[in-house]
C-alpha cells in the first residue's frame, strides 16, 4: 500500500512544473561554473593558492574535474535545500491549498500512510535531484576538465587525496548531502502540515536554517552546546569524507544527528495531519 | 455521549424503557448514518451543538441551513475531514476507519483537482487510492456519468467551474460508494448541468445508494430529497420527512372537485375568500380548508382532492427566521 501510495506521490511530483526548478537551476549553475573555471582556471588557482604557494609545490593539473564537483558542492550549499524546499512545502500545504488534501483523506486511506507515502516520494525525489547533480558536476566535470589528485585547502591544511581514492569519497558525500538536504526538506514538510499556504513552510525552513547557521556563529559556550545538535551544524560534515583518513566517527555522529532529526521532524508531521482539521 | 450501562436493575417500568432506549439505539447503529451529540468548537465559536441524528439506506437527505449554520462542518465531520469535539459518528454502524471510508464518495464544498493533470488522470488517482487499477475505459464510463468525457484528456487547468463540479462528482462516484455526500453539487453548473445532477441523484436512489446532499437551491433539494435535516447557528431545527415537513407550512390549498369550480366558488365565497384556479379547481387559505371541506361536502359537492400547495422555501424561511 504504501509503496503504491509512494509511486502515485512521485508521479505527482514529477508532474508539477515547479519540481523541475531544481533541474533547471543545478544545470544552469553548474554550467556557470563550468565555464568560469574553463576560461579562468589559471586565476583561480593562483587565488585560491594565494599565501601558502612557498610551503607547496603542486605538478600537474590542479584544476580538474574532481576540485570543479568539489567547489560546485560547497558553492550549492545554500541553493540546493532551497530548491528542494520547494516541493517539500508543497506537498501538505500546496495540496491544503489547492484543496486536493481534501480530496486525499477522503479516500479510504489513513491520513499517517498518506504522508509516509510523502515522505518516501520526497526522500526519491531528493535522491533524483542529488544523482542529478552527481551527473552534471562529477560526470561534467570530468568530461570537461578531467581527473586527477584532489587537492582540498582546509583551514587545518592542504588534503591531497589521489586521483584513485577520491570517487568513493564524492559517492558518500553526495548520499550525505541527501541526507542533509532531507532534513531541511522535512523541515519545510512538518511547516506545510501547519498551514495552507504553499510558500510559508519554504520561507519558514530557510529562516530556521539562516537563524541557526547565525546562532552557531556566536562565540559563546552555550551556544556551542546547543549548536552541536542543530542541524545545520552537522549539514555540512560532508566536508569531513575529503580529510585523510577520513574521521568516521564525527561523520557518523552527524549522520545520526541529521538522521534523529528527519525522524522526528517526520512523526511530529504525522501526528500534526493525524490530529489536523482540514477546513480548507 | 450516549450511556453504555447495561439494564441490571431498576424498576420494571425503567428497565422497559431502557429496553425500549436500546432497541432505538440498535435501530441508529445500523442505520448508514447515525450522529449522537456530535458538537464541534472552534476556539470560543460553536460551530455544532448537540447534533443527533440518524439516516437510513436508500434516503435522500437534503441539509438546509443559512451560512454559517454548521451544514459543511457537519458533512465534514461524517466524512472525516474534522474530529467532532464531542459526540460519537458512526457509518454503517461502526466508527470511521478506511474501511467505511471506501464506502463513501464525497465532494465537500468544491471540487478540487490537481491542475497539472488531465480529468482522468485525477480520477485514476483517486480510483487507485480506492485500492483500484483502473482501466481507461472504466475512467472513460465514470467520466461520461457526469457528462465529462469528451475532456477526460484536457488539463483540468484548463476546465471551467462547472466542468470542475463534474469532476468532483465524478470523483465522489468513484468505487461505488453506498453512501454519497454531495455539499454544493449544482455550485457553478448551468441548467443543463443541475438537470444532470438530479437525474444522477434519481438513479443513484433508484440503485439503492444513500444520498446527503447540501445545497442553496431550495428548489433542487425539494425535488430530490425524501427527508430533510435543517440547522440553524449549529443546531437541528427540524428533522423529517420531506412531505410531513412541508405539510406544516401550507399556506394554502386547492380543492378539487368533480362540480365546477363556478359552483364550488358561489358557494364558498359567502364565507371564505376562494379563487377558481381551473374548471374543477379551487384555491382557499390553509386555515380554511378543513371548514369549506365540510361546508362543501354538506352542500352535496363531491371532493375529488385536497392538495396543500407548499414549497420548500416557505418551510425554510419559516424554519430558519
Amino acid at each position: 500500500m504504501i509503496v503504491r501510495l509512494a509511486r502515485l506521490e512521485l508521479w505527482k511530483i514529477y508532474r508539477k512544473p515547479r519540481s523541475w526548478i531544481a533541474f533547471a537551476a543545478i544545470a544552469v549553475l553548474v554550467s556557470i561554473v563550468h565555464v568560469v573555471i574553463f576560461l579562468q582556471g589559471e586565476q583561480l588557482t593562483a587565488l585560491a593558492l594565494q599565501g601558502i604557494e612557498q610551503y607547496l609545490q603542486i605538478e600537474g593539473q590542479y584544476v580538474h574535474g574532481y576540485l570543479v564537483a568539489f567547489i560546485v558542492q560547497g558553492l550549492l550549499l545554500v541553493h540546493l535545500p532551497f530548491l528542494v524546499t520547494l516541493v517539500a512545502g508543497d506537498l501538505l500545504a500546496g495540496e491544503a491549498a489547492a484543496g486536493t488534501l481534501r480530496m486525499l483523506f477522503l479516500q479510504p486511506v489513513p491520513r499517517w500512510k498518506v504522508v509516509l507515502a510523502k515522505v518516501l516520494a520526497l526522500g526519491l525525489y531528493v535522491a533524483s535531484v542529488v544523482v542529478f547533480l552527481a551527473v552534471i558536476a562529477l560526470g561534467g566535470g570530468v568530461l570537461l576538465f578531467g581527473v586527477g589528485d584532489l587537492v582540498v585547502l582546509k583551514s587545518a591544511g592542504v588534503v591531497v587525496i589521489p586521483s584513485g581514492d577520491v570517487l568513493w569519497r564524492f559517492v558518500a558525500a553526495y548520499s550525505y548531502n541527501w541526507l542533509g538536504l532531507m532534513t531541511v526538506a522535512l523541515l519545510a514538510m512538518l511547516f506545510g502540515s501547519l498551514t495552507d499556504n504553499a510558500l510559508g513552510p519554504v520561507i519558514g525552513a530557510m529562516a530556521v536554517v539562516i537563524v541557526m547557521t547565525a546562532i552557531a556563529l556566536l562565540d559563546v559556550p552555550l551556544v556551542a552546546q546547543l549548536s552541536d545538535w542543530f542541524f545545520t551544524t552537522h549539514a555540512a560534515a560532508w566536508r569531513l569524507l575529503f580529510d585523510s583518513p577520513v574521521p568516521t566517527m564525527q561523520v557518523g555522529r552527524s549522520g545520526a544527528v541529521l538522521v534523529m532529526h528527519c525522524v522526528v521532524f517526520s512523526i511530529v508531521t504525522v501526528a500534526v495531519v493525524e490530529r489536523r482539521d482540514v477546513l480548507s | 455521549m450516549l450511556s453504555r450501562r447495561r439494564c441490571n436493575s431498576g424498576t420494571p417500568a425503567l428497565r422497559k424503557l431502557f429496553i425500549a432506549s436500546s432497541v432505538v439505539r440498535k435501530q441508529e447503529m445500523d442505520s448508514v448514518v447515525a450522529l449522537f451529540g456530535v458538537c464541534k468548537r472552534y476556539r470560543q465559536r460553536i460551530a455544532l451543538d448537540d447534533v443527533s441524528f440518524a439516516i437510513g439506506r436508500g434516503e435522500v437527505v437534503g441539509l438546509l441551513g443559512s451560512n454559517g449554520a454548521g451544514k459543511s462542518t457537519l458533512l465534514r465531520i461524517i466524512t472525516g475531514l474534522v474530529r467532532p469535539t464531542c459526540g460519537e459518528v458512526r457509518l454503517f454502524g461502526k466508527p470511521l476507519s478506511p474501511t467505511v471510508r471506501s464506502r463513501i464518495g464525497a465532494l465537500i464544498e468544491r471540487a478540487d483537482a490537481y491542475p497539472y493533470l488531465m480529468g482522468a488522470e485525477n480520477l485514476e488517482i483517486v480510483l487507485r487510492l480506492r485500492g483500484q487499477s483502473p482501466t481507461r475505459s472504466h475512467i472513460e464510463a465514470l467520466l461520461e456519468r457526469v457528462g465529462l468525457a469528451d475532456a477526460m484528456d484536457q488539463v483540468v487547468r484548463t476546465y471551467s467551474y462547472g466542468m470542475r463540479q463534474r469532476l468532483g462528482l465524478a470523483m465522489a462516484l468513484a468505487g461505488d460508494p453506498e453512501l454519497v455526500i454531495l455539499d454544493e453539487p449544482v455550485n457553478g453548473l448551468d441548467p443543463r448541468g443541475i438537470a444532470d445532477v438530479r437525474q444522477l441523484i434519481a438513479a443513484l436512489q433508484r440503485a439503492g445508494k444513500t444520498v446527503i446532499i447540501s445545497s442553496h437551491l431550495l428548489s433542487e433539494v425539494e425535488l430530490v430529497a425524501t427527508r430533510l435535516v435543517v440547522l440553524r447557528d449549529g443546531r437541528i431545527i427540524a428533522n423529517g420527512a420531506l412531505e410531513q415537513l412541508l405539510s406544516r407550512v401550507a399556506s394554502h390549498a386547492t380543492i378539487e372537485t368533480v362540480q365546477p369550480a363556478d359552483v364550488v366558488v358561489e358557494l364558498l365565497n359567502r364565507r371564505w375568500n376562494v379563487e377558481k384556479i381551473r374548471p374543477h379547481a379551487v384555491r382557499i387559505a390553509a386555515e380554511d380548508v378543513h371548514n369549506a371541506v365540510v361546508h362543501l361536502i354538506a352542500a352535496g359537492i363531491s371532493i375529488r382532492a385536497v392538495i396543500p400547495e407548499r414549497s420548500l422555501e416557505q418551510f425554510y424561511f419559516a424554519a430558519t427566521t
